[in-house]
């Protein structure tokens, strides 16, 4: 038997055991468990900025309103409102049948107060989370009657009622919090008035759900939803071949082509707004020139690592927006591979070459620490990473690659911004909406302008797009944007992949949200 | 016709004829087209390749597969500019903002005039002719009302007002001219005028109004003087857009004509005619150039010269095996716009009763519902059913073909399931490896279904290959950010 027989035998049966081991959840009935890529962060609608975590929120809670896959507004936890002429003052009508998930024995239906509080909470300077902008243009809430509430904007905006689609928290649970923080106990037992309510959560971090009886749209056809997260997107992939699964949110390209062929299964695309980067700290002395980044970003071959390691199942990008998206900017091309043209932007910044090739800067090799969360460490991914290693050497940098525990890796990069580079996706929702990533303000501690990118007229820009109310003038804006972020390659911006979701026939009556994923789930059924 | 399918259809061909191309332009052109990258093959080739009655007749026979199969789909992107163009600019137009755009009646009075929608057409220009006071522009205006004129057959409206035009002007003039061939088929512009105005318009090797290069494109072709459009086909930049309006610093609008789109189609269709027009005087390649003109004849539903066809195609003997049991379907496509529909019913419906063994067949009988703009309600249904249930690679175009008649006739929901199984059934190696077609219905379904991301998706991928998707790309882009109601959520993964 050769090395590679061996080898095939063993991952076979570490695959097989993996599945034997798991809970035979998915064979039961009135359970439908998916796989997770990750494991989630916190489970509240706000702290996390991971899509795991999103998506379990999206069965927990509810806004005011929401926002179907075909992009219309639609009543949620009110059931009408009323908006001023000048468009800056709403009055909600809220639904007075909606029960809150139990909380220690007591019986809560949802009021105004609750509105109330949660938008208290999220203005809390204290309070930390991606999603806080949505709150910034709100300058009053008031209680009108137990069911009835008002707000006021500072500014009219281009979507005003989309706005009160954030997810309403119970103020009986939190009455106590001034703000909301991972640490909160709320976070990782999150209390809603959605379609499922939080069981428990086991040590790898396997989250069990169970049907709300008293969901306002109607008790869930499925009584239980376990969310199982996977290190190795393959083994997630095989999980779901061998029955161990009922569904899982991504499909590793290498599995796509043997699923579409596979008659037991349907392949559904959707987070077609996401891409993938390299982030530039702009606190190295070195990434912080314009050229080095310039350099690198010329130094690698896109083309060859998405058609090597995706099969082609995606399309290189120039600049901050996913090609799905209204913003991308269509004449900014992306930056050719040219070794060449790199060596010499580096020797343009101020290296010299030695004559083992490497960029030397006053006697110091020009080498940077890429850290990578472990999740990455799969297959296609770690591929990347090595390739990109290599691509570096070949200009004369040396890159010393980190995989570290996602929750280490979160601190070191959104919390203490101690890294030189890092590999990492986004996804976005159609908004496209980029202000966190590139503004200096959000240039701080779990802030996403994590690389501490400044540009004063990105930062103008960012601001006029948020204040217009014009169509026109923010596509204009953020095509303009594009291009700016596009010469300054804060990221080098790699690719946009559209990312499948994968689920047995034996669930029916499934519609996949574009961004939130889960959508109408209470109707989903499990033959 | 599957690209792929008629890849090997060539291929094959050349092998039975026995005669190998040595011309390494067209060696490269089919290295692109077997790549799915159509349109760059006949660019390649229009830019390389001067003349086309200098190659031999194999290598001519592949230009003309080249141009054939870019101009099914050029059809479509124009059938979609039309259609995208339509929705974006109505939001233009309806737009209450300060600065609102005052050129947006202008563009969609062309787009209404195109689709036949003249009243529509004329109160946009009326809305445009209030709010505007650019002569230029006004005079633009006169000659969109001439066009209504001419479709009118109102010739006393037509003549007051060209005289109103400014007749010295010769970008007016080949307006008015491009009117009359799109209206009458005939041309009667000096050509000198047409030389004055490439001295205009070309700068420093540049088209620098594609307003110009459309008008320029259609008369040349019309006129058979393909080495003249041939030229400004090698200038065109298909991006560029007819008209920018900057309202504000912060505020641009692209404008763009589709009727440029069928100005290419015209002009492919043109040179192709003129390569296999050539080609049928050679015995060898009689019958091949028969059947590649009588494609012309069916991509355009030229119904004028159904009759010959008709006849032509029934005397067509030396084929290939793989194209030989197309030629009755094709041949009761000339008989359908000669009036036989009944016999072109029934020898579509055979096609598809037995798509089931031979999907390519039942999908060219579909493909003739949809190019002559047929109501099929039997065929399809027949065929939908052994599209839907054939899963192997065999049945993607019965799928496509399906599909695309399903979206023709606004059947959006049927539409997206089938161009679905038929990206399944593909399998292709990456998005751009599939058939145009596809992916162009596929993108204009999941539009009309409003999933904007992915139908913008697949046209970034697809203009990378045709260039003039742009004006699509771009009214989508619009429609998007129109819709869309979402608040700004990013996650890192």
């Amino acid at each position: 038997m050769n090395k590679l027989s061996l080898k095939l035998i063993l991952v076979s049966l570490f695959i097989l055991i993996n599945c034997m081991a798991m809970p035979l959840m998915a064979s039961s009935a009135d359970t439908l468990t998916y796989g997770e890529t990750k494991r989630p962060d916190t489970l509240d609608p706000y702290t996390s900025r991971e899509p795991s975590s999103l998506r379990l929120s999206q069965l927990i809670f509810n806004g005011l309103v929401s926002i179907n896959e075909r992009q219309e507004i639609e009543p949620d936890l009110a059931t009408s409102w009323e908006i001023s002429k000048d468009k800056k003052s709403f009055i909600f009508q809220l639904r007075k049948d909606v029960k809150w998930h139990p909380y220690k024995k007591q019986e809560k239906f949802l009021t105004a107060k609750d509105v109330l509080h949660t938008v208290k909470l999220m203005q809390n300077p204290k309070t930390i989370s991606p999603r806080k902008e949505i709150f910034d243009n709100i300058s009053k809430v008031e209680i009108l009657g137990d069911h009835q509430v008002k707000f006021e904007l500072k500014h009219p905006a281009i979507n005003p009622i989309a706005i009160f689609n954030f997810k309403i928290l119970p103020y009986h649970v939190l009455k106590n919090s001034k703000y909301l923080s991972k640490s909160n106990r709320f976070s990782n037992h999150p209390i809603g008035t959605g379609p499922y309510i939080f069981k428990r959560s086991n040590g790898n971090r396997q989250i069990t759900l169970i049907a709300n009886p008293h969901y306002y749209k109607g008790q869930p056809k499925i009584a239980k939803i376990v969310a199982k997260p996977f290190n190795d997107k393959n083994i997630m992939n095989q999980a779901l071949s061998f029955n161990n699964l009922d569904m899982i949110v991504s499909v590793s390209p290498r599995h796509l082509s043997e699923l579409q062929a596979d008659a037991r299964f349907t392949l559904a695309p959707y987070n077609t707004l996401s891409y993938s980067f390299f982030a530039y700290n702009q606190n190295n002395p070195h990434l912080s020139k314009r050229l080095v980044r310039k350099a690198i970003t010329h130094g690698i071959n896109r083309e060859e690592m998405l058609r090597a390691f995706f099969n082609n199942q995606g399309t290189i990008i120039s600049g901050p927006f996913a090609p799905g998206s209204w913003a991308y900017n269509l004449d900014v091309m992306p930056d050719k591979y040219n070794p060449l043209k790199s060596i010499s932007l580096l020797k343009e910044a101020g290296y010299t070459q030695t004559s083992k090739g490497f960029m030397d800067n006053n006697g110091k090799f020009l080498k940077f620490r890429l850290r990578v969360p472990i999740e990455k460490n799969n297959e296609s991914t770690k591929r990347v990473i090595l390739a990109y290693k290599n691509f570096m050497k070949k200009i004369g940098i040396n890159i010393k690659v980190d995989f570290m525990e996602r929750e280490s890796w979160r601190k070191a990069i959104f919390k203490d911004h101690k890294f030189d580079i890092t590999f990492a996706s986004w996804s976005f929702d159609d908004s496209s909406d980029i202000s966190t990533l590139f503004h200096s303000r959000s240039n701080q501690k779990w802030g996403n302008n994590f690389i501490s990118y400044h540009n004063s007229e990105v930062d103008k820009l960012i601001e006029q797009s948020q204040k217009s109310t014009d169509h026109q003038e923010k596509r204009t804006i953020n095509h303009k944007l594009h291009q700016i972020l596009a010469y300054d390659a804060p990221y080098t911006f790699l690719w946009s992949l559209t990312e499948y979701a994968a689920y047995n026939k034996r669930l029916s009556n499934v519609k996949i949200h574009p961004y939130q994923f889960f959508d109408d789930v209470h109707l989903w059924q499990k033959n | 016709m599957n690209i792929r399918h008629l890849f090997f259809m060539t291929i094959a061909l050349i092998i039975s004829i026995n005669v190998h191309a040595n011309n390494p332009h067209i060696k490269t052109a089919m290295g692109f087209y077997k790549a799915m990258e159509i349109n760059r093959a006949a660019d390649f080739l229009i830019q390389n390749i001067s003349n086309p009655q200098t190659l031999s007749n194999i290598e001519k026979l592949k230009y003309a597969l080249i141009l054939n199969r870019n101009l099914v789909v050029l059809r479509d992107i124009y059938s979609k500019a039309l259609t995208t163009q339509q929705v974006f600019l109505e939001t233009l137009t309806t737009d209450t903002s300060a600065d609102k755009s005052s050129f947006a009646p202008l563009f969609l009075s062309e787009v209404y005039i195109l689709q036949g929608k003249l009243k529509q057409a004329e109160q946009q220009l009326e809305q445009f002719e209030k709010i505007n006071t650019n002569q230029n522009a006004l005079n633009v205006a006169t000659t969109y009302r001439a066009w209504i004129a001419t479709l009118r057959n109102d010739k006393n409206r037509y003549a007051q007002l060209i005289s109103n035009t400014k007749q010295d002007d010769p970008l007016t003039l080949m307006a008015l001219d491009t009117i009359k061939i799109i209206n009458t088929g005939s041309s009667t512009i000096d050509l000198s005028i047409l030389a004055m105005a490439e001295k205009q318009y070309i700068q420093n090797g540049k088209i620098v109004s594609n307003r110009f290069a459309n008008y320029a494109l259609r008369i040349y072709s019309h006129r058979g003087e393909i080495q003249k459009a041939s030229h400004i086909a090698r200038l065109l930049n298909h991006k560029l857009p007819s008209f920018t309006e900057e309202i504000t610093q912060f505020k641009l609008i692209n404008f763009y004509e589709p009727s440029l789109i069928d100005s290419i189609a015209s002009f492919y269709y043109h040179l192709s005619t003129s390569i296999l027009k050539e080609l049928e005087k050679d015995k060898k390649f009689h019958d091949m150039a028969i059947y590649y003109l009588s494609d012309l004849e069916l991509i355009t539903a030229n119904k004028s010269s159904a009759a010959v066809y008709k006849e032509k195609m029934l005397q067509v003997k030396r084929l290939p095996k793989s194209i030989a049991p197309l030629v009755p379907i094709r041949q009761n496509g000339h008989g359908f716009m000669y009036g036989k529909t009944t016999r072109a019913f029934q020898a579509w419906e055979k096609a598809v009763n037995n798509a089931k063994n031979n999907p390519v067949l039942g999908a060219e009988a579909v493909l003739m519902c949809i190019y002559l703009q047929a109501s099929c309600p039997t065929i399809v249904q027949t065929a939908r059913l052994k599209a839907e249930n054939g899963r192997s690679k065999r049945f993607e175009k019965l799928n496509t073909n399906v599909g695309w008649y399903f979206l023709q006739k606004e059947e959006n929901i049927k539409a997206l399931r089938l161009l679905e199984n038929a990206l399944d059934r593909g399998k292709a190696d990456g998005i751009l490896m599939n058939d145009p077609i596809l992916l162009l219905n596929l993108a204009e379904v999941y539009r009309l279904n409003k999933r904007f991301s992915e139908s913008l998706q697949i046209l970034f991928s697809l203009g990378q290959n045709f260039p003039i998707l742009r004006q699509v790309q771009d009214a989508v882009q619009g429609e998007y950010l129109f819709r869309q109601r979402s608040t700004g959520s990013s996650n890192v993964f």
